[in-house]
């Protein structure tokens, strides 16, 4: 059973409302799956907290308040219109009048919970695996951070720590150092990009593995020099 | 400036050239007004260090017998100004300030520790013996007849190469982002070799060499029994490698 299901479920299974063929699915999985039964725990922990609330409605005077406070605030922005605008569906759906229990209140929440506590989970889950792409509309943020080489992030830090000293006193240096570094450094920089898109691609490629590394030590090689010229 | 010239003075032709003649005599005093700089220090044959970080200009090192380093500089135009300090009896620092060229020609002790820097000139090392260490971002580095046990020289647009011996337990890293990367080793070099091409295409000589890996980009490979670490790398250029004839 996918995990997606069951964290979906996992209300109406509080609820003692699934079939009991489908209780029994959930059940496998949750004993099987700890990041699942960790959500379960969550959500039966708020469901039961929500429950010892006491049940507070608001007054009818709060509710006529508001009313009256909306449609003043409509009659000003009315003002100088040529023409009486028929409500809107936003402006029917405002002066509406919803109540809700805190029971209900806390239940969304919970739910809210339950889907951040699921994306979490995922993108841990899926951190460690090889980067697959096929087809799509390209690598997302997730792919790309996933793709990562071993030592890759600590390169990357280092080179952007030398790189905004550098960039502090860059102003101070003559014109044509100036060019240098920016052309070597924006021709390693496209390199690198290039690489990195190849290897977006075929994660498992050894030589564009090499070359990405290769890359950055040559970048951040090249932010130290710069670093100790006067 | 108005010319004039009368009937029994020099013809208006003489007169035109000699102010010519003294416009180009001027241009050329520019490069005549370029300035030296010479210093000496006294160190240990068997210990000595220099570091010299250079801006512009090339830098020329080579052995030479004796117990001292020999710094001759000459800065062809504009301001720099040239900072030569011992810092111990074994080191000597040389380092240009402002945005001038300059040349340096050095002569240090064969034994001696090398560690050269600069951004757009060339570097060049004869006959050395101590661990050297050469960056330059614009230029060719040249290692001739080198015979160190540590030696990592690097580029980012020039052409590096090295010619010299290959120690037991020794490493060897050259590397050019552009440029060509070429190393000249003996026949019976003991080395294990990484190198890697990403464009231009790997050229690896005659050397006997079982192969861990090898594709079009790059190789794994040893020669003899692998005591010592050859690591050629260059991102868009060529890699060479010749054995010693």
């Amino acid at each position: 059973m996918d995990c997606r299901l069951v964290v979906n479920s996992l209300s109406n299974y509080l609820d003692g409302s699934l079939l009991e063929a489908e209780v029994r699915l959930l059940e496998i999985h949750l004993a099987e799956c700890p990041p699942c039964n960790i959500v379960r725990l969550e959500l039966a922990e708020i469901r039961s907290a929500a429950r010892e609330l006491p049940l507070h409605t608001p007054q009818r005077a709060l509710w006529k308040r508001i009313q009256l406070s909306i449609e003043v605030g409509e009659s000003q922005q009315g003002k100088g219109r040529e023409a009486i605008e028929q409500p809107g569906r936003w402006s029917r759906l405002m002066s509406r009048h919803f109540t809700f229990t805190l029971p209900q209140l806390a239940g969304a929440g919970a739910l809210v919970l339950a889907l951040v506590g699921f994306s979490l989970f995922n993108l841990s889950r899926h951190a460690g695996q090889p980067l697959n792409i096929q087809g799509g509309t390209g690598p997302s943020l997730i792919q790309a951070k996933a793709a990562m080489l071993p030592g890759e992030p600590e390169m990357r830090e280092d080179i952007e720590r030398r790189m905004s000293i550098l960039n502090a006193r860059k102003a101070a240096w003559d014109p044509p150092m100036r060019e240098v570094f920016d052309s070597h450094l924006g021709k390693i920089d496209e390199s690198l990009n290039h690489c990195r898109r190849n290897l977006l691609a075929n994660p498992a490629d050894q030589d564009h593995q090499q070359m990405v590394m290769a890359l950055y030590e040559e970048k951040l090689r090249l932010l130290e020099d710069f670093d100790k010229l006067k | 400036m108005k010319i004039t010239w009368e009937n029994n003075s020099v013809s208006p032709w003489i007169a035109r050239r000699l102010v010519l003649s003294l416009i180009v005599v001027s241009g050329l005093a520019i490069p005549v007004a370029a300035q030296s700089f010479s210093k000496s220090f006294r160190v240990s044959p068997e210990a000595s260090d220099l570091e010299v970080v250079n801006k512009m200009g090339s830098v020329t090192v080579v052995a030479a017998e004796g117990n001292a380093i020999t710094i001759t500089a000459h800065q062809i135009s504009g301001e720099a100004r040239i900072e030569a300090v011992q810092k111990s009896p074994s080191r000597v620092k040389v380092e240009v300030s402002g945005s001038a060229p300059v040349d340096f020609v050095v002569g240090v002790p064969p034994h001696s520790t090398l560690d050269l820097l600069c951004y757009k000139g060339s570097i060049t090392v004869k006959y050395v013996t101590g661990q050297l260490r050469a960056r330059t971002t614009e230029g060719d580095i040249q290692l001739i007849g080198i015979r160190s046990v540590r030696v990592e020289a690097r580029s980012t647009s020039g052409d590096v190469s090295f010619s010299g011996d290959v120690l037991p337990s020794g490493s060897y890293t050259l590397k050019s982002f552009s440029g060509r990367v070429e190393a000249t080793l003996p026949a019976t070099a003991d080395f294990k070799l990484q190198a890697s091409s990403f464009r231009g295409g790997l050229e690896l000589g005659g050397f006997q060499m079982s192969f861990n890996k090898q594709t079009d980009k790059s190789v794994d490979a040893v020669s003899g029994s692998g005591r010592a670490a050859v690591y050629l790398w260059t991102q868009e250029g060529s890699i060479h490698l010749h054995r010693k004839p």
